[in-house]
Order: structure tokens, then sequence, then C-alpha cells
């Protein structure tokens, strides 16, 4: 069994706030790992850390094998991580299409194409078409602009975009998060339907699909992992029960 | 045959408001195609009218609209508010005296040095300049103008603050010498079409959709796997070396160069023209230019204190008219 | 070296220092507060300079003449605010940038028509145009009466910022506009009142400087550039920052301006070092700023809730 991922003592203080204390984890290829955790966890400053956005204070993190601990986002993504955002970072003004076309564009290794027509090339709209389709959007919204998409559609583009780039490991923060428990359904089909195909790491609150999902789930409380286990184990474990799920329920 | 059919199909998805932004881009293209196409029959009508004095002003405008438009590339696309481009044009036309001060007239050597120059001023500069944000762009942009600004003040044998006579023009072989005015007019007026008609590709070529996209969102663009620093860094050169061509070029025309061509004020113009214009278009930054010019000679010729006006016509512009004269003939929003 | 020289450079460079500071006060104050980039922030610099001037002139007092201009500065600061200022905050830098830019060319032609092209020079009283012994060494009076108003008036600012409600106003504004407008400030008034207070400050410093350089076109829009500098430097938002950064570029500029050419001229013929030396002291402010983006991309002191 080789590991996708592999966080060795990781820690990240801000000041006297550390919001990411002595962290290790492993999370094999084809894992779907979910983290959950109470507000201000840290599970997205965990993630933030894994997708190089920030740097950790110190410890470090292996993407198949390979030390990126100091590598940038950009260079992890070349090696196969992709992200999905919180607070959506699209590009507002660029159409649905566009925003894909940009990450088929990064499957190729570069931009310096400074003659070509992206919008005249019908191959890229078509991988874009069937980039969304896949994400569960309707085709139709390709050529909408993003600012005028609902905050459901949104999300979808957000992991279609991330799938769009064909990743190894996906990182998901909080996917569900502001969705009717239509699209909330719809999405954990999406996901489920990843399972085992990809290595993906999930932050999110909806229990429900968090339990219905992951192979396995770690408990995170202060930045620091307090339970590591397949989700029956979980909820058998008193000790997360009284910190964390006890308060949910 | 099969990509043809692709591309009917895809078209036929499209929804009602990208339609209105296609057309709207394919008007933008073909204003500037009638605006070149005027401004290649005007020696003629102007000659026929006796107004060859009008002929100037086209000219000034052409080499500030090429100006313009390499800064259109850092401020349209990219979202890089730069307050200093004015120094490749300086760059640029001192290249031109202080080697024709040195004797040496061969247009190919001048415009090779004028292009490298600017293009290197504008990767060391960028290199620094890009890793700053905001405002601190803008200030940054600034001083490294103000440096050149300050060394040629200071270089005496140059002239110094009173700047330099051109007493040389520019001339490729025997037969093409930048002195004589129809030959110069329709060089640049060439340059400027190539310059136009590049901008028009880039802004559609997938360059031109990363640049806009780490405008709009640095980092989903590098989470996707760019990085932004190195397309900015190649645009921010492309504009330098395209802004030091129009420098070589201005050169030429008024045979003068002073460091005031470099001054943060005429910065701000050129800011100017490309908002006016409609920013981020490809006519903008002519249409800017010409009625930049065809202020200045209009309110010039009324009062000698015309830059009241048009200071106060800049804060209209800037109040008013958010995408420019292009985009309220392209019925759109440019700025978006 | 010559000790007394070099103390009349040290005085004439914390006088520039302190000049800027009270430029660049009022520019970082209103940049840090409404997010507002003004280029015209040298508008009041100037017309505080001609106010002054024609009052002195015509009344033949300098203290007369700087009476009226503060006032006069103030009303320009809150007609500025009202009529331009107020409708950019919320835009862009870029509608700033032009806007401003838009009002130092009308300014710069209003006050051509209004004066003429030609600058104004002003008459000094006999007790601030003398020279002062101090400690030995002879100074002279009307510099460090500039010294003396300017450091005042920092101070002042400095207690008012720090130490009053008016003040803790202001801070609560800068830091959160929300928060403060539900605290019942209205943030509109503070933003006036700051942006007047910012111009006021600015008149000063023109009024101050106007006996030794006059009054002229022009004048605001070069100073303006060098005050952005500082609080680039400085950090934007911090008036501490503005204040040390100020001191520094008054100090390098004028030492710089003094004695390159000497050090200049160790190594080429005097022509070369008498004609680079200035322009190189000009330089080397760009040139610090630059390095100090290089290792502090916010400047040195950037306050604490940015």
């Amino acid at each position: 069994m080789s590991l996708a991922l592999e966080i060795r003592n990781l820690q990240k203080h801000f000041g006297g706030l550390h919001a990411t204390r002595n962290l290790s984890m492993e999370i094999p290829r084809g894992e779907l790992h979910a983290i959950i955790g109470p507000n201000g966890a840290g599970k997205t400053t965990l993630l933030t850390q894994l997708s190089g956005e920030l740097r950790p204070s110190s410890g470090s993190v292996f993407v198949n094998g390979r030390d990126v601990t100091k590598a940038p986002p950009h260079k992890r993504a070349a090696l196969g991580v992709a992200r999905s955002f919180q607070i959506t970072t699209l590009v507002k003004d660029m159409t649905v299409g566009e925003n894909v076309i940009l990450a088929l564009i990064a499957n190729s290794g570069h931009a310096y194409r400074f003659w070509n027509r992206y919008d005249r090339n019908a191959g890229l709209w078509r991988a874009a078409s069937e980039a969304i389709t896949r994400a569960g959007m309707a085709p139709n919204l390709l050529h909408r602009r993003v600012a005028d998409l609902s905050h459901g559609e949104q999300r979808l583009l957000e992991l279609a975009i991330a799938l769009a780039r064909d990743p190894a490991i996906l990182l998901l923060d909080e996917p569900m998060a502001g969705l009717g428990s239509e699209e909330s359904r719809a999405m954990t089909r999406l996901l489920g339907s990843l399972r085992g195909r990809r290595t993906i790491l999930l932050v999110e609150h909806d229990m429900e699909a968090v339990f219905e999902l992951a192979d396995r789930i770690t408990v995170l409380v202060r930045g620091e992992v307090v339970a590591v286990g397949t989700p029956g184990e979980i909820r058998r474990n008193e000790e997360v029960r009284e910190a964390y799920l006890g308060e949910e329920a | 045959m099969t990509d043809n059919n692709a591309i009917v199909a895809t078209s036929a998805e499209r929804s009602e408001p990208v339609h209105d932004a296609v057309r709207g881009h394919d008007r933008d293209f073909l204003a500037a195609l009638l605006i070149l196409f005027l401004l290649a029959l005007a020696p003629f009508i102007l000659n026929l009218a006796g107004q060859d004095f009008w002929l100037d002003v086209l000219l000034r405008a052409m080499i500030l609209g090429i100006a313009a438009a390499s800064l259109n590339l850092l401020i349209g696309l990219s979202g890089l508010v730069s307050l200093g481009h004015a120094v490749f044009l300086g760059i640029g036309a001192y290249s031109v005296g202080i080697l024709a001060d040195m004797d040496i007239t061969n247009g190919a050597i001048q415009l090779a040095v004028a292009v490298t120059l600017s293009g290197l001023y504008a990767f060391v500069t960028g290199l620094i300049a890009l890793r700053t944000r905001g405002v601190h762009f803008i200030m940054i942009t600034l001083a490294f103008a103000q440096i050149i600004y300050f060394i040629m003040v200071g270089l005496r044998q140059f002239g110094g603050d009173d700047g330099l006579t051109i007493n040389f023009t520019s001339t490729f072989g025997d037969r093409i010498d930048l002195g004589q005015k129809p030959v110069l007019y329709y060089v640049v007026l060439g340059v400027l079409a190539l310059v136009l008609l590049s901008f028009s590709r880039i802004i559609k070529s997938d360059f031109g959709l990363l640049l806009k996209a780490a405008k709009g969102s640095e980092r989903r663009v590098m989470a996707i796997g760019f990085d932004p620093f190195r397309y900015r860094l190649a645009a921010y050169v492309a504009a330098g070396a395209v802004c030091g061509l129009a420098g070589f070029l201005d050169a030429n025309f008024t045979s003068f160069v002073t460091p005031e061509s470099m001054s943060w004020t005429n910065s701000a113009e050129l800011i100017f023209i490309i908002i006016v214009g409609g920013l981020g278009t490809v006519s903008g930054p002519i249409l800017g230019a010409l009625i930049f010019l065809l202020l200045e000679e209009f309110l010039g010729g009324l009062t000698t204190y015309w830059h009241f006006w048009f200071g106060l016509f800049l804060i209209a512009v800037v109040v008013l008219a958010k995408g420019g004269l292009a985009g309220l003939l392209n019925g759109r929003g440019a700025r978006t | 070296m010559n000790t007394v020289l070099l103390i009349n450079q040290l005085l004439n460079g914390v006088q520039l220092g302190l000049i800027l500071f009270l430029l660049a006060a009022g520019l970082s104050l209103v940049f840090g507060i409404m997010d507002f980039i003004n280029l015209a922030h040298g508008v009041s610099y100037m017309i505080g300079a001609y106010v002054c001037a024609t009052i002195a002139i015509a009344t033949n007092s300098f203290i007369l003449g700087m009476i009226a201009a503060i006032p006069a500065t103030l009303v320009l600061g809150f007609a500025m605010e009202w009529l331009i200022a107020r409708h950019f905050y919320k835009r862009d830098h870029l509608d700033q940038v032009l806007a401003t830019f838009g009002l130092v060319l009308c300014a710069d032609s209003a006050v051509k028509y209004i004066w003429g092209p030609r600058g104004l020079s002003v008459p000094l009283p006999a007790w601030l145009s003398g020279q002062i012994e101090v400690l030995g060494v002879t100074l002279p009076s009307y510099r460090l009466f500039i010294v003396a108003a300017a450091a005042a008036v920092a101070i002042g600012l400095w207690l008012v910022i720090t130490q009053t409600r008016a003040g803790m106003m202001v801070r609560a504004s800068a830091s959160n506009e929300e928060m403060a407008r539900a605290l019942g400030i209205e943030t509109r008034w503070v933003f006036a009142l700051v942006f007047a207070i910012g111009a006021t400050l600015a008149g000063i410093a023109g009024i101050m400087v106007a006996p030794i350089s006059g009054a002229s076109i022009g004048m605001g829009s070069q100073i303006v550039i060098l005050a952005l500098v500082v609080i680039i430097i400085g950090g934007i938002g911090s008036i501490g920052g503005a204040f040390i950064a100020a001191l520094g570029v008054g100090l390098i500029d004028t030492l710089g301006r003094a004695y390159l050419p000497t050090i200049l001229a160790a190594v080429f013929s005097p022509a070369v070092a008498s004609s680079a030396g200035p322009s190189l002291a000009s330089i080397l402010i760009y040139l610090t700023m630059t390095f100090v983006l290089i290792f502090k991309p916010s400047g040195l002191f950037p306050p604490a809730n940015r």
C-alpha cells in the first residue's frame, strides 16, 4: 500500500495561536479521507498548508513520497494536487467555460501561446462542456458568466475545475457548505462516484455526507488529532462523542 | 470539416448575453480596422484640403497610440496599474538620440538598441515590481521611472535638463529614411496596425486568458498550476519593448528628447488615453490618443488655460464613462 | 569635514523631513482610512503657499499670511473632499489616480490664471531672517523656526490621534468601518474631517517652505511624489512609520545633495561630479524605497490591523 499523502509533525502557529499542533497523517492512494472537527479546529489551515498557500512553521508534507514542504501551490498542482475553495475563488467576470478552459490549458503545462484562439478551439470547448457535465452542471451553463451563477452552481464549478486537472489528490474544503438538501445529495453522489479512483481529503461539516462517504475519518480539535478511524470506529469513540459529536447532535 | 461543424455547434449553444459580448469584441475590432483605414487615407485627404499640419497631429496620435496599446496589455488585460510607463518612451527615444550623437544613424541598430534596452529594463524592474501589489506596484513603477528620469537629468553630456536634439534621423539602407514625413507616417501606421492586431490576438489566446484570470483571482490561477508571476513578467517585458519602439519612432518624429518625456505626468496621460478609449479594448488606445490630441489642439487653441478644462474632462470621464468611448460605441462595459 | 557645514546640512535635512512628514501624515491617514490614493494632495500645499504669499506681500506680514492661509486650506480640504474625493473612496486605485491627476491639472491651471505663470516669493520679518548662534554654531533662524513649528504640529497630531476621543473615532473608522458605524460614529463626517485636516497639514507645509523656495506652479505635484515615497517606506496608514521615513528621506536627500558631488569628485572629473551629484541624490530616495519594498513588501512599520 503506497501513500498518496503523508504529513509529518506539522506545526503552524500565528503568533501565540497554535492552528496546527504536531499533526501527522498517512493517507493511502485511493482513500476518501474526511477531516471533521468543531469550528476553529484548524481544518482549513491544514488544507492550505497541503495545497502550499501557507508555509508550515515546522514539519513536512509528502506527496507520493516526494517532499513538497517548500513547494508553492503551482508546483504542487503540477504534481497532481488540486483543491477546491470554501470561499469561491472563481474568476467572476469570465464565463464558466473560460474558467474550465484555464484548467484544461494548465494540463498542457504552460500558457505561452500568444497567437492561438482558445475561443475558437472546438475541442477545448467540448472538453469543457464534458467537464461541467461530469460535475453535474447543465451544459447550457457553459457560456454563463460566473457572477451570474447560483451559489450551488459555483460550488459544482469549483469541483469541475479541480477535476478537469485530472488530479491524483483532491483537497476539498466544505464542498457542501451553503447547498440545499437536493444539491447536497447530488454532491454526495458525485463524490461517491469518485471514490477509489482518486485520493480525496474532504473537510466537511455535513456529518451525514461524511459518514456515508468516508473510508476513514480524522477528528481534529484545536489543531490536534483526537481520533482516526473508520466511520464505525469514530461513531463509537467516547472521546469524540463527548468532545464533538455530542454537541452537534 | 468536422472542426468547422463543431464550431457551429458550440456557437449555437451560446446563450444570449455572451452573444452580445462576442459581438462587442467584433465591433471593437472593426472599429480599430476602420480607424486604421481612415488613417491610411488621411494624408491624401489632408493634402487635397491643404491641411498638412494635421498630419503631424495624426502622427503623434499614432505614436502615443502604440505606447498606450502596450500599457493596455498591463492595465487593461493584466490589471497591473503602472504609473511609470512613459520611461520606456524615454529609453527608446534616448537610444536614438545618443546613438545619433555618436554618428550611428543605422535604423536597424538604433531600433535593436531601443527595443532591447527597454525590454531589459522592464525585465530587471519587473522582477522586483511584480512582487508587489496595488498601490505599492503603482509607486514602485513610478520610482523606476524617476530613477531613469534623474539619470538623464544628471547626464549633462546628453543635454541634461534641457534635452537632446537629434540631428540625424534613422535610416534603413539607402532607401528608407525616417526623416521623410510620408515614410515615417506609413511606417508608424504599419507598426500601429501590427501592435493592435497582436493585441486582438493576445486577448483571445491562452496567454491572454491566463493574464485576465490572474487579474480576477490569483489564488485560482495558482491552484490550477500556473505561476502568475512569470506570465506577468512576460507581459511586462513585451509592453516595455513595444513602448520602447514607440519611443524610437517618437525620436524620429520630434528630433528631440528630454527627461520630461519620462515624467509621471506623461505616464498618467498614457493611462488617461487608454481609459478614455476603453480599457482592454483593441481600438481603445488609438481612439483615446486621437481624442487626447484633438482635445489638446482644440482646447489649446481656445485658451492658454486648457489644462483646466482638460482636467475637468478627465474627472468627468472617470466618473461617467466606465468603459471609455470604445465601451460606449460597443454598447457594453469594456472594463469587465 | 566641516562640522558647521555638516550641522547646517543636518538641520536642512531634518527640516525637509518634517515638511515631508506634514504632507505624508495626511496622505497616509487618507489612504489608510479611506483606501484613497490622492495625487492631488499637493494642491493644498501649493495653495497654502500662494495664499500665504499673497497676504504676506499685501500686508507685509508673514504671520498674517500664515493666519489667513491655514483656514483657507482647511476650507479647500473640505471642498475637495465634498466635490471629488468622496465619490471615489469605493472606486479602484486606477480611477483615483486619474481623477486626482485631473484635479492637479485643474489646480495648476487655476493658479496660473489667478497668480500668473511666474511664482511669488515671500518676505520674512526681520526677526526670522537672521542667524542665531546655538552652542557656538551659527544657524539660520527661519530653519530653526520651521523645525520647531513642524515638530510642534507633529506632536500635536500624535496627541490628538492617540489621546483624544476624536482620535479614537478615527482609529476605529480606520480598522473597521462597519463596527465604527455600529458604535454610532458618523464615518462620513470622520472621513471629511480626516481629509480636511490632512489638507490643512499639507497647507501648513506649503506655508512654511514659501519663504525659502517661494510659491510656484507645479510645486505640489513634485513634492507629493516624495510624500508618497515616504508613506510607502513607512508603511501605509502608520503615522509613526511616516514620521521616521520622512526624516530618513529628508536626511538622505539633503546630505546626498550636499556631499555626493564631493564624494564623486574623488573618482570622476569635477564636471561630472557636480552634474551627476544632485541627480544621484534624487535617485537614492527611490533606490531606498525599492530596497525597503524588496525586503519589507508592506513598508517598514505596517499598522497591525491591515
